[in-house]
């Protein structure tokens, strides 16, 4: 176990004031307690250091929010140079507008854009613009996915009553007949039917749409006039610069964002077709810090740089290589390694087992190595990952899966 | 759901019958006034709802044991009208179920009003004040026990544990306390769950273990922030978590039935 001595003081302390002493996702309970830090001090490019000092080469990036790279440049000086005229004022400022022209000249379907802070912000709201829209009450969504901490959708259980959840329906990922049954049953009461690209769930191999699934999903809903809800907030503008849904051929009526689009400035959007506009404008949508400028002047650099420097290309070789360079690592220690998901968010796991105890093994040695990989979560790069990081990530893969292979 | 109503009810009966009144097995094991109370009898008693569920137990030879009964045994029959009688019985309320014996045998009535008295004094949470080791070790064992039988139940009969469970995967979980000799086990498998004490054959798939038996006490009573635990390292979890979430969220739920 690593010495971690000032992350385990400061969560003693957090936990006399803090109901979790950490909550959500940075629990330690939904990592691995006493072998992973607990509190980051400072980053910078795909590094972080926790509050002992200790340094790693980030595979998870701030839970996918670090697009480009801690304190990235270009981001900075524009966060800076608006923080300078001030961040949140009585209204919004003229950099609210000039995002949103960006974001429907990306996003080729979008012709209008809102604004939040958070992934959960846009996916709820978005599911009540569908059911402005329609009129219809029901929620279409795939099992296991995770579309924020809403009643409707929260992966947790405390506080939810049956009313939250009675007009929620799941059908399996890739399961066209699940979705026609559900649709037969419910004819008329659909509002909207939301979903990621691709299904990314924790504790699970991430699973790509079979060929046709996601069109075929577009055209049911065009067709049975369900609102076709994209969560993009996961892998938008990681997998393409003009969102996911252009690389499985589809089209969404409404898209949400979030994580990649600040580079760590907290930002949410939603992006939608003409003839929603009216509807979106009658769903009360605001909150005390959504108009932030600073975040807005963030985001509108980390999509200018995004699109500049083809994030997507960059992320899909460096994820390559890094999944190619751990499966041989592991190989040469008798260890089969399954890869899932696009090859910039991969999820990793050992092939003979489901249970993830050599796994939560391999990553805790890892993160010993200095290389900060999730056992239950897909990862992430940014563009500050270069080949020398990938090199050193899979040389401390190596030594960990060493050091697995003499403790088995 | 409402205490009144009569789906609380029924969960609430098949939880006495099938994980409190089994947890006289773990009493007769390990608390010698238990064993001293049953002495050398040797006897059954079968137990039944009108309309509603059924259960044998086999009591001597220092063992309570569920569902099984010695052929051409003699024995006493408590019938109760609704799941409510059965309930206040079990709660300490003044009540009598109906009574048949298949053969006079008074004597094994008294026994076994008396050992479920002392159930319930090891089950009394304010018993605890006392700094009697040995109570509270016998304390945790009967809860574990009640935890792990009483999940059946409700993941049996409770609509809001069934559909928690839809999202759950298959597996076989082991709790443990450091240090201590108990454990308890449960298999989901996707439709069913079954549940034991003692440690499994096979491998399991998440283990979560309790630093002592007070931190196991205290989660089990939901006394205890249980992720700042984890954080703590008070409670350990390995393997596959969401399993032990599943069923934590089903044990977690057995207090809004039984106050222990």
């Amino acid at each position: 176990m690593p010495n971690l001595p000032e992350s385990m003081e400061l969560f003693r302390r957090a936990s006399r004031v803090i109901p979790g002493g950490i909550y959500g996702h940075a629990s330690p309970a939904a990592g691995l307690p006493g072998a992973f830090p607990y509190y980051a001090e400072k980053a910078h490019g795909c590094r972080y250091w926790d509050v002992d000092g200790r340094e790693y080469l980030d595979f998870m990036c701030g839970y996918g929010t670090i697009s480009l790279g801690y304190g990235n440049s270009i981001v900075e000086e524009a966060a800076s140079r608006q923080r300078e005229k001030g961040s949140v004022f009585n209204h919004p400022s003229a950099v609210m507008p000039e995002l949103a022209e960006k974001l429907t000249e990306l996003v080729d379907f979008a012709d209008w854009a809102v604004f939040g802070k958070n992934g959960s912000d846009m996916t709820s709201w978005a599911i009540q613009v569908a059911r402005e829209f329609t009129g219809r009450k029901k929620i279409l969504k795939v099992q296991g996915a995770y579309h924020g901490v809403d009643p409707w959708c929260t992966p947790g259980s405390g506080g939810i009553i049956e009313e939250d959840v009675i007009h929620i329906h799941s059908f399996p990922w890739n399961d066209l007949d699940a979705i026609q049954t559900l649709i037969a049953r419910h004819r008329g009461e659909i509002a909207g039917l939301i979903l990621t690209p691709f299904h990314h769930p924790a504790f699970g191999d991430s699973q790509m749409p079979e060929i046709g699934f996601l069109p075929k999903v577009q055209k049911i809903c065009n067709k049975e006039e369900i609102l076709l809800i994209l969560d993009d907030i996961r892998a938008g503008f990681r997998l393409s610069v003009g969102g996911s849904h252009t690389v499985f051929d589809f089209e969404p009526d409404l898209a949400c964002y979030c994580k990649a689009l600040g580079n760590g400035y907290n930002i949410s959007a939603t992006l939608g077709r003409e003839h929603l506009r009216i509807a979106a404008t009658k769903v009360f949508l605001t909150g005390s810090y959504w108009n932030d400028a600073v975040s807005m002047a963030a985001s509108l650099a980390c999509l200018g740089e995004i699109q500049a420097s083809n994030l997507p290309a960059h992320l899909e070789k460096l994820g390559g290589l890094l999944i190619n360079g751990l499966r041989k690592a592991a190989s040469e220690y008798g260890f089969k390694m399954v890869f899932s998901g696009p090859p910039a968010m991969p999820f990793m796991r050992f092939q003979d087992e489901t249970n993830f105890f050599k796994l939560q093994r391999f990553c805790a040695l890892a993160a010993d190595e200095g290389v900060f990989l999730h056992p239950h979560h897909n990862w992430f790069l940014s563009a500050a990952h270069d080949e020398l990081a990938i090199t050193q990530a899979i040389e401390a893969g190596r030594r960990a899966f060493a050091k697995l292979s003499e403790e088995l | 759901m409402s205490q009144q109503s009569s789906e609380y009810s029924e969960i609430l009966c098949h939880l006495h019958l099938f994980a409190v009144l089994p947890a006289l097995d773990d009493l007769l094991k390990n608390v010698p006034e238990a064993r001293r109370i049953l002495g050398n009898r040797n006897f059954t008693i079968s137990i039944s709802v009108k309309n509603g569920p059924k259960a044998i137990f086999s009591i001597g030879e220092g063992r309570c044991l569920l569902n099984e009964s010695r052929p051409h045994e003699a024995g006493i029959h408590f019938f109760f009208q609704s799941s409510n009688h059965l309930n206040r019985l079990l709660q300490g309320r003044p009540v009598l179920p109906g009574i048949e014996f298949k053969t006079w045998s008074p004597d094994s009535l008294i026994t076994f009003l008396r050992l479920l008295n002392l159930l319930r004094k090891y089950l009394r949470p304010r018993e605890l004040l006392s700094n009697d080791a040995n109570f509270r070790d016998n304390h945790v064992r009967l809860l574990l026990g009640i935890a792990f039988f009483g999940l059946r139940q409700l993941a049996e009969l409770e609509e809001v544990s069934q559909r928690r469970m839809l999202e759950v995967p298959s597996g076989l979980a082991l709790f443990t306390i450091d240090g201590g000799d108990l454990a308890a086990w449960a298999q989901w498998n996707g439709h069913h769950i079954t549940a034991g004490k003692g440690i499994p054959d096979t491998q399991p798939d998440v283990k979560i273990s309790f630093k002592n038996a007070e931190v196991a006490y205290l989660a089990l009573s939901e006394r205890l922030d249980p992720m700042a635990s984890v954080g703590l390292q008070q409670i350990k979890a390995e393997g596959l978590l969401p399993l032990a979430d599943g069923l934590s969220f089903i044990i977690e739920r057995i207090p809004r039935y039984l106050t222990v």
